[in-house]
């Protein structure tokens, strides 16, 4: 679920629109990033 | 102010550090560290702040202790179920340690009363459990351009950054809260207390060095831990030119309350 991540692409944050279209090659770095909340919330 | 010799004593094994030293020691009992949400991250961040003599400790927390939380917030025991966590944790701080002088906000930070409050002190902790919250402490920080810590804990797992005015926030790497339901919070999806432990000291750790301007930053940085697998990983983060925050045709030009309550989602 896209939502969910963020994803940092050659050291730059990539915008979600172009997830699709970002073609990946060789030796490019990808790091997904993901949220972290916590706690006890009650709802 | 002059360090008493009760004082030089008592801070003795940090004081022998060449980063702290009696000046150093002289700061942090001059420093001011809010801390917002006294749980599972604030409970560890309280108790060791506290211990190493930073002079003003504020708490901002609305809840009262329940049974549920004592398996990780430390700083609450057995004896306080149904006390505000506030008042438990001003109770643990005063017995630790009688130089702290202990601020309670027995309250939630929105829009209309973050600036207020913040605008006191030097270093502000996250130690919520919302993205509302955490969306709202890291746009706080920015308009009063104060330096916070930011923190996020789940199941095994955690991650922490630090801001500082001019580095990269937390909306540099996430724009926008998730959408309801997709992130799970730590009572659908569980949490070690030893996690938030973990994490908890990294941030307590960051305001210290902060305050004595000492050592790296974790600014630029976020830092991921694993104690499930173990595993400690830095990712380094820019500036966003697109950030909606800090870049420099924000969308957001003032403090507004983020309308998405934590996430549900059944595991």
């Amino acid at each position: 679920m896209p939502e969910m991540v963020t994803v940092e692409f050659n050291g730059e944050i990539l915008e979600r629109e172009r997830y699709v279209e970002t073609i990946i090659h060789e030796g490019d770095s990808i790091e997904f990033i993901y949220y972290f909340g916590g706690g006890n919330y009650k709802h | 102010m002059k360090l008493t010799n009760e004082q030089i004593e008592r801070y003795s094994r940090q004081i022998i550090l060449k980063e702290v030293g009696g000046k150093g020691q002289e700061k942090l009992l001059n420093s001011k560290v809010l801390v917002i949400g006294a749980g599972g991250l604030g409970s560890p961040v309280l108790l060791y702040l506290a211990a190493a003599g930073i002079g003003t400790l504020g708490i901002v927390d609305s809840d009262k202790v329940d049974i549920t939380n004592l398996q990780r917030q430390v700083i609450h025991f057995t004896d306080d179920l149904k006390k505000e966590k506030v008042l438990s944790a001003k109770e643990k701080i005063e017995k630790i340690n009688p130089d702290v002088h202990v601020i309670t906000y027995n309250t939630r930070v929105d829009a209309s009363n973050i600036r207020e409050i913040i605008k006191e002190y030097d270093f502000i902790i996250d130690g919520t459990d919302n993205f509302p919250a955490k969306f709202l402490i890291n746009d706080a920080c920015y308009f009063e351009k104060k330096p916070y810590s930011h923190g996020g804990i789940l199941r095994f797992q955690g991650q922490t950054m630090t801001y500082t005015p001019g580095n990269a926030c937390y909306r540099c790497i996430f724009e926008t809260p998730p959408p309801k339901g997709v992130i799970p919070s730590c009572s659908e999806a569980g949490i070690i207390g030893a996690m938030a432990g973990l994490l908890g000291v990294i941030q307590a750790s960051e305001a210290i060095k902060y305050l004595l301007s000492t050592g790296e930053l974790l600014t630029n940085k976020l830092l991921f831990v694993d104690i499930l697998n173990l595993e400690f990983r830095v990712i380094n983060i820019k500036r966003n030119k697109k950030c909606p925050l800090c870049s420099e045709s924000p969308e957001i030009k003032e403090l507004i309350d983020i309308e998405q309550p934590i996430c549900k989602i059944s595991i």
